[in-house]
């Protein structure tokens, strides 16, 4: 059944109509509990359009009426999964290989975590797209009762009042839209998750979610889902399968075009004088070391015990060893730039050089539990 | 793991973040991405906020004993009631919110006490009345990145750091951004000034900014702590208080959330008492301490940067509550 894929959607009328595409992921949540598969599910509970924060439940009906995925909520779960219990977890792809890596590095078992991927063509920043429905459209941001991003268009739906749809060309080059590191990211299908599920692919006249298993775990999932009568489905059709893959080649050759042109720009200027510059606006906060799910170390880590005081030479070398740590291990999900109170394109610069260590060494962070290359000692050499 | 809406105390610019609550009663911060003031990110301070919460909270206690709730707070009426109003003042630095400060205000008036002051009363007296409402402006920070002209009068951003990048993208979008000393001079036609009001600002340096600025200009003061906003429009201000302890003319002081950096000061007084959240070297030489609700704990509502009401977040109202107590048991 691995490698399967289904046109899948909820039986229940409302998890159908609820959910963001045909209700399958609400459905195989409530089904894993229902089966003792999973004891916790770790979602995003929704505050408003622009707010959402993690939520932990065992409760089917609270996982009946959690959110569909939020654009303009950019969270990481990986940091929020507890240990020691089975959980499931509605994963982007950044989400499954930040819980990929965390796994590597013992924060839990990946046996214990079932991730129900997310296809995901970017989120958004909350303040700039509360902003963007004032200035690009003159309308009260507090009538937004929902975000999508469908065939290029960047659509906020109002219970009153028309829809509103601004190409999301047109809006980013306003200075709107997806978050920085999500227009470079080139993963958009949640091939390293246990599921990968999302409407590309799906007949535009269906309600239903595309799904791929991609694993034993998966497979368990969707089996009790069928078992419980949770949802109906049917094999995805070869038409069905090359409509999403050409989708998702799309988002890729999209998301290369921008890396290139982000990155590039790197390449024709002094590029140690750029790292230094940027580098020297950092106040130390921490919060990027905080918020990278690929960092485990926490309060003993070398970037901290080393970068304290005046051990610095122009760039800090608490940043120094963050480069060097993150240089095979960062996996481009943009929380650091989220937090980083003096903008410094930190996303883009450690992905620099991951990418580029990328193309060396072959190893990609996040897809297997293959050990990251550089923090593995070489076999004989002392 | 309960996440709860609150702000930073750590300046006047009230950076919105989450007080996660761990099952294990662990109290940490994590970062409110839709915060419109600072979009997620925090200083320092705010990452290091988890730990200040975490700190031992304040007990009732007179004479350093520990002692009930009602001890204390009868206590404290009993040794305010005998002092000199003259001599006796009131201190609210701004740690408080609008409606403790309310609150406190209206207890210092009941006991007949008119020295009351939030740090700043020396800067705020020497500007005019009608011109005032300059000190407590509030203007968005987007209009900052926005501004052609921005003229930073002795005024250090790594103080506020969340300033840095509005600054950066001013300069980014074409902005001539110009660092000017005291007393040097400059032209401000059109300009977003920002400076400081400290309880270490010149007085006679604000009153010049204020006056020197034409209609075309904007004035944004950043204050270091958490609601001088709400206590200058308050009007929690008319006596130089610092100035008068230093100077032994008053002797007895009601102090409201003091904040680090004032502790040699309040060695020297015969009755100190002290409304806080935590426990601090200035809560260890009060007569009487009355412990209120931690900061994100409280139900009331601050002035930030931009002139927003912005509420704190928590539900608790004990921290108005004491000064009423104190005086209508």
């Amino acid at each position: 059944m691995t490698g399967q894929s289904y046109l899948a959607w909820a039986k229940d009328p409302e998890i159908r109509k609820r959910g963001g595409s045909g209700g399958f992921v609400t459905a195989a949540l409530i089904a894993g509990i229902k089966e003792g598969i999973i004891d916790e599910v770790l979602l995003v509970r929704r505050i408003d359009q622009f707010e959402s924060v993690p939520y932990l439940t065992h409760d089917p009906e609270e996982v009946k009426s959690a959110s569909s995925p939020q654009l303009a909520a950019p969270l990481n779960l990986s940091s929020y999964i507890p240990r020691g219990v089975k959980v499931a977890v509605t994963t982007k792809p950044c989400d499954a290989r930040a819980i990929i890596e965390r796994a590597k590095r013992g924060r839990f078992e990946l046996e214990d975590v079932y991730m129900v991927g997310l296809n995901c063509g970017g989120t958004m920043p909350p303040v700039s797209t509360v902003a963007s429905v004032r200035d690009i459209f003159g309308v009260d941001p507090d009538t937004v009762t929902g975000i999508e991003i469908e065939r290029g268009e960047l659509i906020f739906k109002r219970d009153r009042g028309e829809d509103l749809t601004i190409s999301i060309d047109e809006a980013e080059k306003k200075g709107y839209g997806r978050r920085e590191s999500c227009k470079y990211c080139n993963t958009n299908i949640p091939e390293m998750a246990d599921l990968a599920c999302g409407n590309w692919g799906v007949p535009s006249d269906q309600r239903a979610t595309f799904v791929e298993i991609l694993s034993a775990k998966g497979e368990e999932l969707f089996e009790a889902a069928k078992k419980t009568s949770m949802i109906e489905f049917e094999d995805a059709t070869q038409k069905e399968l090359e409509k999403r893959l050409k989708i998702d080649r799309r988002m890729r050759e999209l998301a290369n075009r921008r890396w290139d042109e982000v990155a590039g720009v790197l390449d024709e200027m002094d590029r140690l004088a750029y790292y230094i510059n940027e580098f020297s606006r950092c106040i130390h906060c921490e919060s990027c070391k905080i918020v990278c799910p690929v960092c485990v170390c926490e309060a003993d880590a070398k970037c901290l015990d080393m970068g304290q005081g005046n051990n610095h030479y122009r760039i800090s070398l608490y940043n120094m060893i963050r480069l060097f740590h993150l240089m095979d291990s960062c996996i481009g999900c943009g929380q650091c730039e989220d937090v980083c109170p003096v903008d410094i394109p930190l996303t883009m610069i450690h992905q620099r050089f991951e990418r580029r260590m990328e193309e060396m060494i072959g190893y990609r962070p996040g897809f297997d539990l293959q050990k990251p290359p550089l923090q593995k000692p070489e076999e004989g050499v002392k | 793991m309960e996440f709860i809406p609150s702000i930073c105390p750590g300046c006047c610019i009230n950076c919105g973040l989450y007080i996660v609550r761990d099952e294990d009663g662990g109290i940490r911060i994590d970062y409110r991405k839709s915060s419109s003031v600072n979009e997620g990110k925090l200083c320092r301070f705010g990452v290091e906020l988890g730990d200040l919460y975490s700190q031992e909270h304040l007990k009732a206690t007179v004479n350093g004993k520990e002692v009930d709730f009602n001890t204390a707070k009868k206590e404290a009426l009993k040794r305010l009631k005998k002092t000199d109003p003259r001599s006796t003042g009131f201190l609210a630095m701004g740690n408080s919110t609008n409606e403790e400060i309310r609150a406190f205000k209206k207890l210092a008036g009941e006991l007949g006490i008119r020295n009351i002051d939030c740090g700043l009363s020396k800067q705020i007296l020497n500007v005019p009345e009608a011109a005032r409402n300059y000190l407590t402006a509030g203007v968005p920070l987007r209009e900052i990145e926005q501004a052609e002209k921005i003229l930073l009068i002795s005024f250090n951003p790594e103080n506020y750091p969340l300033i840095i990048r509005r600054l950066l993208r001013a300069e980014r979008n074409g902005a001539e951004l110009l660092k000017v000393g005291s007393g040097e001079p400059y032209v401000g036609r059109g300009a977003i000034i920002v400076s400081e009001l400290a309880p270490t600002s010149d007085p006679a340096s604000i009153r010049q900014i204020i006056e020197e600025a034409d209609d075309t200009a904007t004035i944004l003061f950043m204050k270091p702590y958490a609601n001088l906003n709400g206590a200058i429009r308050l009007g929690f201000y008319g006596f130089d208080l610092i100035e008068a302890i230093r100077s032994d003319e008053i002797k007895s002081l009601f102090l409201l959330d003091p904040p680090p950096g004032y502790e040699d000061i309040f060695h020297d007084l015969e009755l100190l008492v002290v409304q806080s959240d935590h426990e601090s070297e200035v809560t260890e030489m009060a007569d009487i301490t009355l412990p209120s609700p931690r900061f994100f704990e409280r139900r009331g509502t601050v002035v930030n940067v931009e002139g927003d009401v912005l509420p704190v977040g928590g539900d608790s109202g004990a921290g108005v509550e004491i000064p009423s107590k104190i005086i209508f048991p």
